[in-house]
């Protein structure tokens, strides 16, 4: 227990026992912590720090700059294309407005010349469906081209109900010139400008579509066109479908564009 | 459930010390000073060798204060520094393990009465007459509360060698203090 007392003794005396220091210790310590640390820390940092700056904008800059290089080079093509197309379609609009002021009074007639008039213009909404093709690459001529199928079908669900068709008809001559050029252009015609529209479009064009693909689209919207009944926010629905799923050649400008933005990003990987 | 987080002002004081601000650092060392440089004067009795000493374990104490994790007390953190930098200046510069024969006391002194009359500047002088081997074995073992095992391990002896250091020095205070106490008996006379 002596032990045990003597331990204790000195433990309850000494343990928070304090002595000051000399005042200048501080002093000394201060300065033996300025040496070594003050700097380390501060310059480990800013290493790292700038290190991280400039491989994150080296990353950035070579990321970005390719793509966006290859983005411009597509929006400028399509945009000459779009061009080009409108030229031509208001070219086609001018030289058949005039013709098209006769074309109702033929549809009054019979109803053989009705019916004419229906191969007539399903013959002609096939050569719009060209002339589409022909434009698919820029999106906005695109539209254009697919409101004048519709409007097409528009035109020959008016021709069954016999009455009211030829009044409808002279207003939709009007306001929608492109169609009424399509249907008092003779085929033949149609294919030329088609024809003129394909040279203009491989001008302007650094990509080259597969023709196969266009029968295919062809074929679709033909087989549409037999369904009549279907409403007309119906056959909207579907092309817009139809467009989505690749299947009017917009996939291929996709796959197209996958393909450099992959090229880009090997490049950009060695 | 509200989650609250209680910071003292110790923690806000070590928060600030880990950024390295030197007003906080001066606080700090103004808060513990004196307690630590007694510490360091239990093992190394000399005041300007004690002061390197204690030099050397803020300095320490300020560079590796992320190492404090908060687990257990701060002050028991940076006493353990304060330790450590003592014994390691003790390896270097003493012969520690001296050896002196003892007689061992007859009688025992009355602690209840000692611990009344005796100042702790008393008890200093005695700790620090100590032979540096007894000194550093009752510091540690008594004072600091660490078992055989770790003062074996802490100085690199058998724990046989720190159980006959701490006898001897206990044999030695015991003597030390009988003689105060006739001293203090003669005072009182």
């Amino acid at each position: 227990m002596s032990n045990k007392e003597l331990d204790n003794l000195f433990k309850n005396k000494l343990e928070d026992f304090e002595k000051s220091p000399a005042s200048s210790l501080w002093d000394r310590i201060d300065e033996k912590i300025e040496q070594p640390k003050k700097r380390s820390p501060w310059v480990y940092l800013s290493v790292a720090a700038s290190l991280l700056l400039l491989m994150s904008l080296s990353y950035i800059f070579l990321k970005n700059d390719p793509i966006i290089n290859d983005n411009q080079q597509v929006i400028a093509s399509n945009n000459t294309e779009t061009t080009d197309n409108s030229k031509d379609v208001a070219g086609v609009k001018e030289t058949i407005t005039e013709q098209s002021e006769t074309e109702p009074e033929a549809v009054q007639n019979s109803g053989k010349e009705e019916a004419v008039d229906q191969n007539k213009e399903e013959k002609k909404a096939k050569s719009t469906n060209k002339q589409k093709e022909v434009i698919q690459l820029p999106p906005a001529s695109e539209l254009t081209a697919s409101n004048n199928t519709t409007e097409d079908k528009n035109e020959i669900k008016k021709l069954d109900n016999k009455d009211e068709v030829v009044e409808l008809k002279i207003d939709e001559l009007t306001t929608n010139t492109t169609a009424v050029a399509q249907i008092s252009e003779p085929d033949a015609t149609i294919q030329e400008t088609s024809a003129s529209e394909v040279k203009n479009s491989n001008s302007g064009q650094t990509l080259v579509f597969d023709i196969s693909q266009f029968e295919n689209s062809k074929t679709t919207v033909a087989a549409a066109e037999t369904d009549k009944k279907e409403s007309k926010l119906l056959q909207i629905f579907n092309k817009a479908k139809e467009i989505k799923q690749g299947e009017s050649g917009l996939g291929e400008i996709r796959a197209a564009k996958n393909n450099i933005l992959a090229f880009s990003g090997k490049k950009e990987g060695k | 459930m509200k989650l609250k987080i209680h910071q003292t002002d110790e923690e806000a004081l070590i928060g600030q010390c880990r950024k390295f601000d030197r007003q906080a650092q001066k606080a700090l060392y103004e808060k513990y000073s004196a307690k630590m440089f007694a510490v360091c004067l239990r093992y190394v009795k000399e005041p300007t060798e004690a002061e390197d000493v204690a030099i050397t374990a803020f300095v320490k104490i300020f560079e590796k204060i992320d190492q404090f994790k908060g687990e257990g007390s701060f002050e028991g953190w940076i006493r353990r520094i304060m330790v450590n930098e003592s014994l390691t200046y003790i390896r270097k510069n003493k012969s520690m393990y001296l050896e002196v024969d003892i007689e061992m006391a007859d009688r025992e002194p009355d602690y209840g009465s000692l611990n009344n009359q005796l100042e702790a500047d008393d008890l200093m002088k005695l700790v620090q007459e100590l032979p540096t081997g007894y000194r550093t074995v009752f510091n540690l073992y008594a004072i600091e509360g660490y078992s055989h095992k770790e003062i074996a391990e802490e100085l690199g002896i058998s724990e046989n060698t720190s159980k006959s250091q701490l006898s001897r020095a206990r044999a030695l205070l015991q003597k030390q203090l009988l003689e105060t106490e006739v001293i203090l008996k003669e005072k009182i006379k």
